[in-house]
This record gives C-alpha cells, structure tokens and sequence, in this order.
C-alpha cells in the first residue's frame, strides 16, 4: 500500500511536471505577430517575419510596405518573441543590430513600451507589423497564421 | 582614378569631418533628450577595455602589426593597447533616402597616442530601400566582419582570426560605393561595389623613424553576399595599388648608383611601390541561433614586393547555452611566395660597399621573412547584462619556419618559427 502510494505520488508529480512544460511552451508561444485589422497580410512565414524586423526586408510578400513595430529592450513581449520566432536571445539580437548600425547599414525600427502601444499604432497605421500577447488580440488588429 | 579626382576626395573627407563635428557637437544634446524614432540625429557607441598577456617576451603581440607601435610580450606585459577602444556615432536621417553617419573611434594608434581618428563619415542615398549610393569614407567589407571588427559586441571571439583579417593592409576606402539587394523568395542577394582612396599612417620604424604614409589609390572591389535564413554566403573581390612609403625608404637604398642595375632591379621587385594587390576571398556562416559554424578563406596577390602571395582561412565554431558562449576556432596563413633572395652580388660590388651591401641583403631577407603560421583558440563569451559581454580566450600560436607571424618590436632575443601562448580578458558594451 505504502509503494502504491508513492507510485501515485510520483505520478501526479510527472503529471503535475508535464501540466507545467506544457505551460511553459504555451506562454512561449502566446506571442504572436499582428497587423492592422485593415491590412491584407493574413499569414507570413517565421523568416518572413523576422526579416522585417531585422530590416532584411522592408515590404510584406504581397508587395506592400511594411512598417515593423518593435518593444523597448525589457518590455514583456520582446524577448518571447525574438526567442520564439527567430530562436535569438536579446543579446544575440543585439549583437545582430551591433553589425549594422556600426556599419551604417540599418537602424532598428520604432520600437514602443508595451502590447497596447503596439495595437494603438497598428490601427493608425495598415502597413504596420507588431507582436502582442495573444490574449491582447481583439477585433482592432489580425493575429497573423505562421506558415 | 584620374589624378584630378583626388584632391576632391580629399577636400570631401575633410569637409564631411567638420560637417559631422559641428552637427554632433550641436546636436547631441537634443537627439539625446528627444525619442530616437522621430530625431533626425541618433547617437551611439561602442567601447571594448581589454588586456592581453603574451608569453612571447622578444616581441610585441597586437591586432594591428600594420598601424599599431607596441603591444603585448616585449612593450608590456598585459597591453591594453591591443583591444581597448573606444567609439562614438552620430547617424542623421535628413529624409528617408537621405542619411549619414559619422563614427569617430580612439585606440592605440600609429603615434602611440588615443588621439580620436574617424573610421566612418559617409552620407548615403537610398534610390529605394534596396539600392543606395554612400559618398565619403566606409570600411571596406573585405571579410565577413571587417567592417565591424572594431565591434567586439558583435562577435563571439576576443578579435575576428587575425591569420585572415590581418592579410590585406587596405582596410578603408575614401570614395563611393553602391549597393543593389534582390530578393528570391524569404533569401537576399546584396552586391556591392567601391572605388576610391585610402592613407593610413604607420609608425616609424628603425630605418624610418618618422610615421609613414602608405597611400592605396585606384582601390576598387565586388562583394557579394547571399543570406538565406541562418546562412551567411559571401564572394570577394578587391584590388588597389598600394605605396608603404617607410618601407620604401628602406628599398630606396637598393638604388643608389654604387649598386647598379641589380639593386634597382631588387627595389623594385621587393619594395612596395604603386604595387598592386589583388585580392580574393569566400565565406560561409551558419548561425540557427543555439550555435554557429563559420569559416572564411582568403588569398592576396601583392607583387612585385616583399609580401607577395598569401593564403589564409579559419574554421571556428561556438555553442550557446544561457548567457555563455564557449568557442574555439582554428586558422592557417601560409605565403606561398618567395621567403629569401640572395640580395645583391657582393662580388659586383665595390669592396668598400660590400659591408653596407651586406647588410642592405640582410634587411632585404628580413622583410622577405614569412608572417604566417597556426593559431588554435578557445574562449568563452558571457552575455554578463544588458549591452555588455565579458570575454576570455586563449590562443597557442605555432609560427611557420623562419616567421615571425604578426609580431612586431622583433628584439635580437627572438627565434623565428617559435610558438607562443595569448591570454585576453576584454569587456565589451554598445550603447
């Protein structure tokens, strides 16, 4: 009785580690990149995404202009997203940046505070491209499919 | 280049450098108080404070045997003048296609002072987000992190493999240069192409004590450079016409009349006079984010001179795990060229010149000596808080026969084709 019990305990611990896993991977993927609910982007590949934030790219696949909207160093969402959809910690992206403002080949782009400064300049703005938490997401912008 | 061009490069250079001193002058105060994203003025910088002990105590070790005067081993035991350095840029953007930058950086320099030198003063015209045209003085791109070698924030080592990025003594280039960017599906193609003028100063050297010119003129090249993802593909091409005024002050004695036709014929296959160079390189980097595998390779042609034909590569590999980055990297230079010459005919020569002749046959086989040989690294890069990294690395250099690798201040101590150990802690930040 006294091994059932720790048998059982062992479980509900394995399950209780994989609940928190599970956790874990899905906060990491709750960011996700939005445009305005005006644009005509509705799905972008990962790179794709990253290029234009990275300045590789400065128009959208089908043609349009893409005006990426970047979070602060230290705002919630930035490093989730870096990590999730270029696989670069904050450093990494730093030093990406490093190379090119020192060489005069790119600035960063605009980058604000927050998820809602975000949503606030994607409905001023149909080019604009941000990333928000996903439970920020409502009818003002598009949460973009990863293809 | 048509020689009437030349004093307009000039006169350009100096007036973007004073265009660009008043503008941060009076500018940096409010493109500092103001949000980055609507100022038309930016400021930034980067610094490195680094020391490097050598165990090669009859000879100076340094990043930059060209333009530096002393180093680690014989000058100092721990130099700070190899990496510490220190810089500001000031970026402007007068309209979207309009911009310019101005980068002043203070290092060791030629004069043994930190005096400030401008690396970069350019103003650039984007015809559209995909094809510019920059006007002024740009860091050539010879290999894949040349043009921010000075950035050790951007890069995992201490210093890119000085085995590669030391083998073209042309670095900068005042003049033009245009870019053109395609775009096949998620992957970019960037070719870019320059042309103009360089004059770096050495320092003095024993039989030319005052620091010297060396001026590259006609300096054209064709980069190209493919990225797709984490894949970094790059094809170079460069040439110029390169004068080492110091060392030809040495070559010039092979001139005097006492020696006849033998002696201008070895000045002028040996010194460096208008000499050309041509150089070509390849390089390839995977980077998917947890870790990378670069590797670049090089070969410069400077002949007729004493440095001749040179190969060079690495191979260099790093993993990351949290804020750390452990690394190592191999690189190989070998001169493929002439590494001895049996200098002047003594039995040619007048008996009261022969001494001196001897002696100018010495200094010929001095310059003609190889530089290259083998160096492993291994180092750790801690990502330590934000903007800034820690760095440590360490290096076994093996010296070809008869060289004296990269080494500078050589004493009558030193042994050719020895092998030495580098030690380097450097603190890097951007800000």
């Amino acid at each position: 009785m006294k091994n059932n019990l720790s048998l059982l305990n062992r479980l509900a611990l394995a399950a209780a580690g994989l609940v928190l896993s599970l956790n874990c991977s899905a906060s990491l993927a709750d960011v996700v990149a939005v445009v305005s609910a005006k644009s005509a982007v509705t799905s972008l590949s990962n790179e794709q995404i990253v290029n234009i934030f990275m300045g590789k790219t400065t128009l959208f696949p089908n043609g349009d202009r893409a005006l990426p909207i970047d979070q602060t160093e230290g705002a919630a969402s930035r490093n989730e997203f870096y990590l999730l959809f270029a696989g670069k910690s904050a450093a990494q992206i730093k030093a990406s940046w490093a190379k090119l403002i020192f060489t005069g080949r790119g600035r960063p782009p605009k980058a604000v505070l927050n998820d809602s400064e975000v949503k606030r300049l994607l409905v001023e703005n149909p080019n604009a491209i941000g990333y928000i938490q996903r439970n920020m997401v409502d009818d003002s912008v598009k949460a973009l499919t990863r293809d | 280049m048509p020689a009437l061009c030349k004093p307009a490069f000039n006169r350009m250079s100096a007036m973007l450098t004073s265009i660009a001193l008043m503008t941060m002058m009076v500018c940096a105060v409010d493109a500092r108080a103001e949000e980055h994203d609507t100022s038309i003025f930016s400021v930034s910088g980067f610094g490195t404070v680094g020391f490097v002990h050598s165990t090669e105590h009859q000879a100076d070790y340094t990043n930059s045997p060209w333009y530096k005067p002393s180093g680690a081993g014989y000058s100092q035991n721990w130099s700070g003048g190899v990496d510490s350095r220190f810089a500001l840029q000031l970026d402007a953007k007068f309209t979207p296609q309009l911009s310019a930058v101005v980068q002043a950086i203070s290092q060791l320099r030629y004069d043994n002072t930190y005096t400030p030198s401008l690396e970069w003063a350019n103003i650039k015209y984007e015809f559209t987000p995909d094809s510019s045209v920059r006007l002024g003085r740009i860091v050539m791109s010879t290999f894949l992190a040349s043009d921010y070698r000075n950035v050790g924030y951007a890069y995992p080592w201490v210093r890119p493999p000085l085995d590669v990025y030391n083998m073209m003594p042309v670095n900068v280039n005042d003049g033009a240069d245009v870019s053109y960017r395609f775009h096949f599906g998620e992957a970019t193609n960037t070719i870019q192409g320059f042309y103009g003028v360089d004059n770096l100063k050495s320092p003095g050297t024993a039989s030319h004590p005052a620091a010297s010119n060396n001026p590259a003129r006609n300096s054209w090249g064709v980069f190209d450079t493919y990225e797709s993802g984490p894949t970094i593909l790059r094809l170079a091409y460069q040439h110029s016409n390169l004068s080492l005024d110091g060392v030809n002050a040495f070559f010039d004695l092979f001139k005097n009349p006492a020696f006849g036709a033998q002696g201008i014929n070895l000045a002028n296959k040996y010194g460096s006079y208008k000499v050309p160079i041509t150089f070509w390189g390849a390089s390839a980097s995977y980077d998917p984010g947890k870790w990378f595998l670069m590797s670049e390779i090089g070969q410069s042609k400077i002949l007729p001179s004493f440095m001749g034909e040179q190969r060079a590569w690495y191979v260099s590999s790093g993993y990351r795990t949290g804020e750390f980055t452990p690394f190592v990297a191999y690189s190989r230079s070998k001169k493929l060229s002439t590494t001895s010459d049996p200098g002047l005919n003594l039995g040619l020569v007048n008996p009261f010149m022969q001494g001196y002749a001897a002696g100018l046959n010495a200094g010929l086989n001095g310059f003609l000596k190889p530089t290259t040989g083998t160096t492993v690294t291994v180092g750790c890069r801690w990502d330590i808080m934000k903007n800034t990294d820690i760095k440590l690395q360490y290096e076994h250099v093996t010296l070809d026969a008869g060289s004296s690798g990269l080494l500078i201040n050589l004493q009558p101590g030193f042994k050719t084709g020895s092998s030495f150990n580098l030690v380097s802690a450097t603190v890097d930040w951007v800000f």
